[in-house]
């Protein structure tokens, strides 16, 4: 099947959408979809490229054969299962294959660390790093802005906050 | 009171080009499997659980919707209105919506994650709704225990939402760059902001309307304020551009021409498609924007999203089939735009 866009490449790319209550279907090569923003307009169907997965595959051919499948005890899904299904089955799934899920994370993102709000229910010392983050960014700005008044007052607060972070 | 209009009835700022801001934060409770995971049963219990945890909010009037108990064509007028994934409306057991009275929040319970909260406004307001986006997820962290990894954030059913768990995006009106056939140029950009363009209707290059949506792609190792500058900034850009392109534009009598025949087809037809309605309503919001025609760009704003099916069918009451609606589209865009 030909991208209904440029008629000229392979459709890769399926897309189902419902446009003005009717389900439409489009078929776009790769680098339509890439332009078109396709990437990311309904991940719910898309799920993950089969890129974006070969990595999680390849590990997940190593994991079969060894005799022992890892499980997530929560939901009770093997790595192999993640890939298969092409989404997590439960918070935990991120816990027990960490490292398994960082080359993916790697590919989609660039970045394999949080940075921005941390959930209620997260460690003291979380909230605290990211204060501290956030102050830091703060200070650079004011020192940008020139304004020492509000960066010489940022640094107590950061000074403050590593103490206490040492004690 | 700017407050109390939804966000199609209200121009803020930036409103010639931008139509709306939308923030959505996707949350999941700690332990429990993602909804596709999880049986009937244990889907009612957690839509009871968020439904009374909702109902204390003192500063959100959130009413639920139970998504079963709508007609297919209400469901689908909601996702026509942005307030609801197109999944959403398609499948609707064991979901429920929660919305405010003026539609500028509404909460997916039960969607691919647990949660998945929205804020939405008129114009370009990104501090705005994600303001209250933050407020909303700090009630609802107060009393339930998320899904949160040290390393990883918010944890959700895609690994492409993990982090913030937060998709910012802006709906654009660009008709000028459109015409010039530089849109694709510009979206081909985005990707390298960490933001993606797509078209609002339709598929493909032909953005019918000359509608965009622009998104935020990564949510990791990125702040929610980091993310939400860089949308803004790129959005700015594309208006600087937008506008500058339009001033020698709509200077053109052929241009001006063209404007004034699609407001005269619309203030005329007996019978009106959709594709028809928006490629001339594009034409009549870069008229009003311009002061070519008294039309209030909030009214041309209003019509592309009431005008769309599932929506007329809400203001028939009925599953109108394709050629009645025309007919209503017809009558409700002469009497609107006369006014
Ligand atoms: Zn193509
Ligand atoms: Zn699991």
């Amino acid at each position: 099947m030909l991208c209904r866009h440029c008629s000229k490449n392979e459709a890769t790319t399926h897309i189902r959408s419902i446009i003005g209550g009717e389900a439409v279907e489009t078929h776009l090569c790769a680098d339509c979809a890439a332009v078109m923003g396709y990437a990311e307009a309904f991940p719910l169907f898309a799920g993950l490229s089969d890129l974006m997965f070969a990595a999680l595959r390849n590990d997940a051919a190593v994991s079969t054969l060894s005799s022992k499948v890892v499980r997530c005890e929560t939901c009770a899904s093997s790595f192999e299962d993640i890939v298969r299904m092409r989404v997590a089955a439960c918070p935990d799934c991120y816990r027990v294959f960490y490292d398994k899920f960082l080359p993916t994370l790697q590919n989609i993102h660039g970045k394999t660390h949080h940075v921005g709000k941390v959930a209620g229910g997260a460690h003291e010392d979380v909230k605290r790093e990211h204060r501290l983050y956030l102050l830091r960014e703060q200070l650079n700005l004011a020192i940008d802005e020139r304004n020492f008044e509000l960066a010489a007052q940022l640094r107590d607060e950061i000074k403050e906050l590593e103490a206490r972070g040492n004690g | 009171m700017a407050d109390n209009k939804r966000w199609y009835s209200d121009t803020g700022s930036h409103g010639d080009v931008v139509l709306a801001t939308r923030v959505r934060l996707s949350r999941n409770l700690d332990g429990v499997p993602f909804p596709s995971r999880l049986s009937r049963d244990a889907l009612a219990r957690i839509a009871v659980t968020v439904c009374a945890v909702a109902e204390k909010f003192k500063d959100f009037d959130l009413r639920p919707i139970a998504m079963e108990s709508l007609h297919p064509y209400e469901a689908v007028a909601l996702a026509e209105r942005h307030l609801i994934s197109a999944d959403f409306a398609a499948a609707r057991e064991n979901r429920v919506l929660l919305l405010s009275e003026d539609e500028s929040i509404a909460v997916m319970v039960n969607e691919r994650d647990h949660l998945r909260m929205q804020t939405m406004y008129g114009g370009l307001c990104t501090e705005k709704a994600y303001g209250v986006a933050d407020r909303l997820d700090n009630a609802f962290d107060e009393v339930l225990t998320y899904a949160f990894d040290d390393r990883l954030g918010y944890l959700t059913q895609n690994p492409a939402d993990l982090g913030t768990a937060m998709r910012a995006s802006v709906i654009l009106h660009l008709p000028v760059l459109s015409a010039q056939g530089v849109m694709l140029r510009f979206a081909a950009t985005a990707p390298k902001l960490g933001l993606s363009v797509r078209s609002l209707f339709g598929e493909g290059a032909s953005a019918k309307g000359d509608l965009y949506v622009l998104t935020n792609r990564v949510t990791m190792g990125l702040s929610e304020q980091a993310a939400l500058q860089n949308l803004e900034a790129f959005t700015l850009q594309l208006a600087t551009r937008e506008r500058a392109a339009a001033e020698t534009y709509v200077s053109q009598i052929a241009v001006q021409d063209r404007i004034r025949r699609a407001h005269g087809m619309l203030t005329n037809a007996m019978l009106l498609s959709a594709d028809e309605m928006s490629e001339a309503l594009s034409l009549v919001r870069l008229g009003s924007v311009y002061g070519i025609l008294d039309v209030p760009a909030e009214t041309v704003n209003e019509l592309f999203v009431a005008m769309q099916p599932a929506n007329l069918n809400c203001l028939a009451g009925a599953a109108l089939d394709a050629s009645d609606r025309d007919v209503l589209r017809a009558r409700f865009v002469r009497s609107k735009l006369s006014e």
